[in-house]
């Protein structure tokens, strides 16, 4: 057995593991935020645009989700790293990984977005025209209010794929909740119990969510079911 | 008289604290063919799911060739068979559903001979060449290599009744056969059900047809409320009309 | 910024980048494989009448899904030591990924089994089937045709997940890749290429899917 115990090293460790959590969580929201904006946004655009605006939009969408996450991150980390050096910027790990998740999670929602949009029958659309409504006023009032309530479970899946997509930030580097731990390790010999420990509290950041979610989901739903 | 095939007594179901019917008596006797109407919800469909043991029954017996079926007495109280023994006493009896039901991942040879070949444990080769001679009965002979999906409304119910059949149970059971076809393919099942009465086969038939019930029953019998309200031969049911819920009921058919 | 283009010196590793490739699928492939298996059970085990057994399935599912894979690799590679199991790189890895595939597999596979009218398991019933008789000819092959399409898109996106394997030094692409790059220090090159390995892969893979798929399908 190791000298110091597991609970003793990880109360001294605690601002450590208090900082990597908070690394974590500011990478989750902030790439949560800006892909639920550029996703929606896409997924507009894929839906309801001309072929040869779409096709751009269709590729990026396509390749990012044919590409692993971890992929995209070093792919982002070292690109953003090479070309700001050449302007003798270095790069903070933590913006190329939030970036980087933001493309991942911006891929996959506008899919998501395209996919609700795509389901809502087209005579709401003729409806909405019928009563005099502009595109805009159709897209406001009658397509986002039912597409963004068909999304909100797969919102809630991509967020919470997204938390746990913030553990490969580690491998570039930024000391997030999984690399502080691993330093952690390093100085003592409590592998398992400090994993399953981190695993815990992953586990209980997305079971929040996911109950966050479907609580959201009940009010919102309007066919009562 | 003579021990009926079929003797149901005192039946009683519910769901729950939700009565569905309460002291049926029926007897069928073998050859006979017996039709059960009523409006939807008078309990006849699940009288017949009672008699195939897919449902449970909370009273009353069911004696199949005299034998008792679903459940037994045991020290004075009432114990349910074990499942092997259900599934070998369903054996007595087939059953046609209103949806067929037909299994879709097989052809209609699949459907007929799977029975055969797990339950009586025929050899391949033997029961799908009883399953053909079966499908051909009922006018499927071409269609053996077929799966559900390629089939008709009608095609596909009459597969499930080549399907029941071949099992060679003592009695059959129909659960609205035509009420999930189109118009124009109600036709060929009856006229497949009728050969069968023709032949010989006992069975028992819930069904809105009622010219059909009125051709080919020996006995017809009315359920109203969870009982049964009455009973006789086609003429005194269709003809005679004997009480006042009868003469509502059969009003609302205009054939 | 001027940057020199050279893809050959990344071509000329290109064979690296396909044994990783390789690998990475059979990595997936050995994971889905366990992952099924387990997750058949767990699904028998979530719409069994056992709320034990319903308890455990959930259980198992809701923890393995919130918890990041890559935690789980660490997991199964460093911290099982801890206990004197002892496993290399890939049986880690395998482990860590069967249990993660695992728990989709069981939502996967309870929903297949879910999604099947009662009608026709009465028809099984009707003609004196007993219940496992049931299960054996009628439930498991129409579940396996209704979850078909799923078990493809689960087998790319494990192949995806593969690229995990780095962190604890197997040699897939996305290893591979990097080990490339510290060597040759052709970034934009080596990552371009292996991105588009990736979405060939994928999409290949896709493609050839979809043509047994449309060969098994139930019309």
């Amino acid at each position: 057995m190791s000298p110091v115990g597991f609970w003793e090293s990880l109360l001294a460790a605690r601002m450590a593991v208090f900082i990597g959590i908070f690394h974590s969580m500011f990478a989750a929201v902030c790439a949560i935020a800006i892909g639920s904006f550029c996703g929606i946004v896409m997924g507009f655009i894929m839906t309801f645009a001309r072929k040869y605006v779409v096709f751009p939009f269709r590729l990026f969408v396509d390749v990012v989700r044919g590409i692993p996450g971890l992929v995209v991150v070093f792919t982002i980390y070292y690109f953003l790293d090479v070309f700001l050096r050449s302007y003798g910027v270095k790069l903070p790990a933590l913006m190329a990984g939030i970036i980087a998740l933001s493309v991942t999670n911006t891929a996959q929602m506008a899919e998501l977005t395209r996919g609700a949009l795509q389901a809502i029958p087209r005579g709401q659309i003729e409806a909405g025209k019928a009563i005099g409504f502009r595109f805009g006023q159709i897209l406001y009032y009658i397509l986002l209010p039912q597409a963004l309530i068909q999304m909100l479970p797969p919102w809630v899946n991509s967020a919470t794929e997204t938390v746990k997509g913030t553990t490969l930030l580690m491998l570039i580097g930024i000391s997030d909740l999984l690399l502080v731990t691993q330093q952690l390790i390093a100085t003592n010999n409590h592998a398992l119990k400090y994993y399953c420990f981190i695993g815990l509290i992953y586990f209980l950041l997305n079971t929040v969510i996911e109950f966050t979610g479907k609580a959201a989901e009940k009010r919102l739903r309007f066919d009562g079911g | 008289m003579e021990d009926s095939l079929l003797r149901i007594r005192r039946l009683g179901k519910w769901f729950g604290s939700l009565k569905v019917f309460e002291g049926v008596d029926l007897d069928v006797n073998a050859g006979e063919v017996v039709s059960i109407i009523g409006a939807s919800g008078s309990g006849k469909t699940t009288l017949l799911r009672c008699i195939n043991l897919l449902e449970t029954f909370q009273a009353g017996s069911i004696l199949l060739d005299g034998n008792p079926v679903g459940y037994h007495e045991e020290n004075s109280k009432r114990k349910r068979f074990p499942e092997r023994i259900i599934a070998r006493q369903r054996l007595l009896t087939g059953m046609v559903f209103q949806q067929f039901n037909l299994f879709p991942h097989m052809t209609a040879l699949g459907n007929v001979s799977l029975g055969l070949r797990k339950v009586k444990k025929l050899p391949r080769a033997e029961a799908e060449k009883e399953a053909s001679r079966w499908l051909e009965r009922v006018g499927l002979g071409d269609r053996t290599h077929s799966r559900p999906s390629q089939l008709s409304g009608g095609q596909q119910q009459r597969v499930a009744i080549a399907r029941a059949i071949a099992m060679n149970p003592k009695i059959l059971l129909f659960d609205e056969p035509t009420s999930a076809l189109d118009p124009e393919l109600v036709g060929e099942v009856l006229n497949v059900i009728k050969q069968l009465a023709a032949d010989g086969a006992t069975m028992l038939i819930v069904t809105h047809e009622m010219r059909f019930a009125y051709e080919v029953s020996d006995k017809v019998v009315f359920m109203d409320n969870g009982k049964i309200a009455s009973m006789g031969t086609p003429t005194e049911i269709f003809e005679e009309r004997k009480s006042d819920r009868l003469k509502e009921f059969l009003s609302t058919f205009n054939n | 910024m001027r940057y020199f283009w050279n893809f050959n010196i990344v071509f000329a590793q290109i064979n690296l980048l396909l044994d990783g490739l390789l690998l990475g699928f059979l990595l997936a492939l050995a994971s889905l494989m366990i992952g099924m298996a387990l997750g058949l059970f767990m699904a028998l085990a979530a719409i069994s009448k056992h709320p034990l057994l319903r308890g455990i399935a959930r259980f198992y599912v809701t923890l393995l899904r919130n918890t990041p894979l890559l935690v789980l690799i660490f997991i199964a590679y460093f911290g099982l030591p801890d206990l004197h199991i002892r496993l290399g790189k890939s049986e880690s890895f395998i482990f860590a990924l069967s249990l993660y595939a695992g728990a989709y597999m069981t939502e996967v596979f309870r929903a297949g089994l879910e999604a099947i009218p009662t009608g026709i398991l009465e028809a099984g019933q009707a003609i004196g089937l007993t219940p496992l008789q049931i299960f054996w000819n009628i439930q498991l092959p129409i579940m396996f045709k209704n979850v078909l399409p799923s078990l493809g898109n689960y087998l790319i996106s494990l192949f995806k997940d593969t690229s995990l394997a780095a962190s604890i030094t197997i040699p897939e692409l996305t290893y591979n890749a990097k080990k490339i790059n510290t060597l040759t220090f052709r970034v934009f090159e080596v990552w371009l290429i292996t991105a588009a390995l990736y979405v060939i892969a994928c999409y290949l893979m896709a493609f050839i899917l979809r043509r047994i798929e449309r060969r098994f399908a139930i019309q």
